[in-house]
């Protein structure tokens, strides 16, 4: 290998637009958790995860309470994040992470086990101390995705089957009374209900619902290499260029992942 | 993705194939992965690139506006109008992402109507039915294809990852997609749906439209095979066939899953390789589930190897799984003694097209019957031998009977040892005998159909007698004798095909009446 002693625009080095990525979402208000060696934070033994920083320090998700140690590093081929178990509660939230719920997006890149369905990845939910009462999650439950709110508000099947190995990334979109649904860059899903009450302030689930033990089928099997939220932006039903900008770093972002 | 729970986390795991070659102070800036050379070039070297390859785009590949397919539509007509310049083609037209016309082109196929997707991929010809899909697994001997494309080149295809009907050796993972591309080389798939494609022809009926591909790996046990790149991709492959019919507005479904798997099985028991190949075909079975798909019909050939490098344990092996397929569909085709090899141990194309139309036969036949499968009563089974049993006492003349009890769907009938078709003769011979007891004859008992008697000048000797059939050196004289039922199919080159007896080392037991 070649080392040069010098430093390189950002546009010349490989994971130039991860730099590009991140600045944009810490721009907007949001957040980005990436599974790297400076964002994981681990217990003692060297594998327990007890924190995940973001990429711009400002935040850090932090177990759920029925996580008890179960939220595990895992190593994969493109990288590391957290290791879901099925059946196990490996949960992590982003505690009180945005206001804004009327419009908003947010992504996984996650690894899939060829023996179990990834079930629960993301969830919108509060702490259980603010307004609103039902919350709205993200599932791939072998069989197809699902993305919808508990009060029935919003709901989007895609079924068929979701065999594929490697790194996936999912991509939802909620506005106002609209929700979309994308995977790995593909056919953009979307469907019209009526706007969810969802609780404010929010926080992030990854890999869970809520705080609560939860149905044991809820919980999958994964490897969660990034998470992403942009509040206030919508990536898949773009209104303006401030949108189809943040959609165009994000799938640059993938390309280069 | 495996269990890494239990390691201490080092560092992260470096993709195979992938490193960096030019690193500045702040990041990387030239690295490398298995298709090339990895960098970030400017704006207006974009620019440049998109000015040269403006003209040389070829038909399909031109990005259309924002996937508007039919901003682009007449474009593509045009493109495919030249492309079909010289052929007997006709009515040619658009109908949403697909570009129809009707034709006589090359292949057996005759005049019919054909259809190709905007986006690119092969040729297709309109056929009625699912998109069949026939999947192999396999060691590195089962990745082995003869150059030239398929008797019926827009019937048979494989998934448009420029990869042909021979997968990705186990070196890489295949990608996802739903298109499809025509055949350059045949593999034992291609050439089973080359095989069924005829025999519908020859009796007018439909032409069902067949994606092949066959993955394997380097894995050394059936165990490894398991847990291997070859299975996933194979799983993949399934996925990719599910997407191309959707994209088609076609079901899908799979014909059969081949194995070959044997001679590679380097390591482990008997036992080992059964519970190895089990787990495989359990995976796989779970895999096709999940996507949709009925319980496959695995086929496999019961291999007899060269006589001097086979060895008694790969026979042993496929002997347990034959017998014992927890519970799976494996239908055995043949035994490989029936087929000639080239000077490097190859399979000549002769053969390799015989072979495609045992295994073709074979799933056909399992086909017909009930999902659940009985060992003894399917659709298709090689004559087996089950029991060998010596007679207690001698006849008059001081011979000794040797009966080997049978199962076959039909009469058994012997031919001379060299009849089969391969290069080597096969027979009898018993293997662990200290007394020097040689065979006088071999025969069908007249009372019953399955069973031979073996005669012998005097009786067998020793701690572990067996009962040797088709594998090994073979016998001289009269024990060179080989055995089938009364099945025949004439194959594509004239040859009667028959359903030859399985390879077997049976225990030699005592018992039975005096002859």
């Amino acid at each position: 290998m070649i080392e040069l002693d010098i430093d390189l625009p950002q546009g010349a080095l490989l994971n130039g637009c991860a730099a590009e990525l991140s600045a944009a979402i810490t721009a907007c208000g949001g957040t980005w958790l990436h599974g790297d060696e400076a964002s994981l934070r681990l217990a003692d033994d060297g594998e327990t995860l007890i924190g995940w920083r973001s990429m711009d320090g400002l935040r850090e998700a932090l177990p759920i309470k029925p996580n008890e140690g179960h939220g595990r590093l895992a190593l994969t081929e493109t990288g590391q994040g957290l290791r879901c178990v099925s059946g196990e509660n490996c949960g992590f939230h982003l505690a009180e992470l945005t206001e804004q719920v009327e419009t908003f997006s947010m992504a996984v890149f996650f690894h899939a086990d060829p023996q179990a369905e990834p079930r629960t990845l993301l969830t919108l939910n509060g702490e259980g101390r603010g307004r609103g009462s039902s919350y709205l999650f993200l599932s791939d439950n072998g069989d197809g995705l699902v993305v919808k709110d508990t009060g029935q508000c919003l709901s989007l099947e895609v079924p068929g089957p979701s065999g594929a190995a490697g790194l996936r990334v999912l991509i939802v979109t909620v506005s106002g009374d609209r929700v979309a649904l994308q995977e790995g860059f593909g056919e953009i899903h979307t469907a019209r209900g009526t706007r969810p009450d969802l609780p404010t302030p929010a926080s992030l689930f990854i890999g869970a619902r809520s705080h609560r033990g939860g149905l044991q089928k809820t919980l999958g099997a994964s490897v969660i290499e990034d998470v992403m939220f942009w509040p206030g932006v919508s990536l898949l039903m773009p209104r303006n260029a401030r949108d189809e900008g943040h959609q165009a770093r994000l799938e640059r972002f993938a390309l280069w992942r | 993705m495996t269990d890494k729970r239990e390691e201490t986390p080092v560092v992260p795991a470096v993709r195979a194939g992938h490193g960096v070659l030019v690193r500045a102070r702040n990041g990387d800036v030239i690295a490398y992965d298995s298709t090339g050379l990895v960098m970030r070039l400017a704006d207006k070297v974009i620019d440049d690139i998109a000015l040269r390859l403006r003209d040389r785009l070829p038909v399909g590949a031109r990005p259309s506006a924002s996937g508007d397919a039919s901003a682009a539509g007449a474009d593509d007509l045009e493109s495919l109008e030249a492309m079909l310049d010289g052929f007997d083609v006709w009515n040619i037209r658009a109908e949403g992402e697909w570009l129809r016309f009707s034709g006589r082109l090359p292949g057996r196929q005759g005049a019919r109507d054909f259809r190709r997707n905007r986006a690119g991929g092969a040729i297709l010809a309109e056929a009625p039915g699912a998109l069949t899909g026939i999947l192999g697994l396999g060691g590195p001997r089962a990745a082995l294809a003869s150059p030239g494309g398929a008797g019926y080149p827009f019937h048979i295809l494989a998934p448009a990852d420029d990869i042909g009907a021979v997968g990705h050796a186990g070196i890489e993972r295949a990608a996802r997609i739903d298109l499809l591309a025509a055949l350059r080389e045949m593999t034992h798939e291609a050439l089973m749906a080359e095989a069924c494609l005829d025999w519908q022809m020859d009796k007018h009926g439909s032409l069902p439209l067949f994606v092949t591909r066959v993955e394997t790996d380097s894995s050394t046990s059936a165990a490894a095979l398991a847990d291997g790149v070859a299975l996933e991709n194979l799983l993949l492959a399934a996925a990719n066939l599910k997407q191309a019919a959707a994209r088609l507005g076609k079901p899908a479904r799979i014909f059969a899953v081949t194995l070959d798997f044997a001679l590679e099985a380097l390591e482990g028991t008997a036992t080992d390789y059964r519970d190895g190949m089990i787990r495989a075909m359990d995976k796989i079975s779970t895999g096709l589930a999940r996507l949709g798909f009925e319980r496959p019909i695995f086929v496999a050939r019961l291999e007899a190897g060269r006589p001097s490098l086979i060895s008694d344990r790969i026979i042993d092996a496929q002997w347990e799984l034959a017998w014992n397929a927890g519970g799976h569909r494996l239908v055995i085709s043949a035994p490989s003694y029936m087929f000639s090899l080239d000077a490097h141990d190859r399979p000549t194309p002769a053969a390799r097209r015989h072979m495609a139309e045992m295994s073709a036969a074979a799933v056909s036949a399992a086909a017909q019957r009930a999902l659940e499968p009985d060992p003894l009563l399917d659709g298709w089974r090689c004559p087996v031998f089950h029991l060998a049993e010596l007679d207690q006492r001698p006849a008059k003349d001081g011979s000794v009977t040797l009966r080997v009890i049978g199962r076959a769907l039909g009469d058994l009938d012997l031919t001379p040892g060299n009849a089969p078709g391969g290069d080597q003769a096969v027979g009898f011979t018993i293997d662990g005998d200290t007394s020097g007891a040689s065979i006088l004859s071999v025969s069908i008992d007249a009372k019953d159909s399955q069973t031979l008697l073996i005669k012998l000048d005097r009786r067998p000797e020793g701690g572990d007698l067996r009962l040797r059939y088709g594998y090994g050196a073979a016998p001289d004289g009269v024990a060179r004798v080989a055995v089938r039922d009364d099945w025949q199919l004439g194959a594509q080159d004239g040859r009667i095909l028959h359903r030859w007896a399985l390879p077997c080392r049976l225990p030699i037991h005592a018992g039975g009446a005096a002859s």
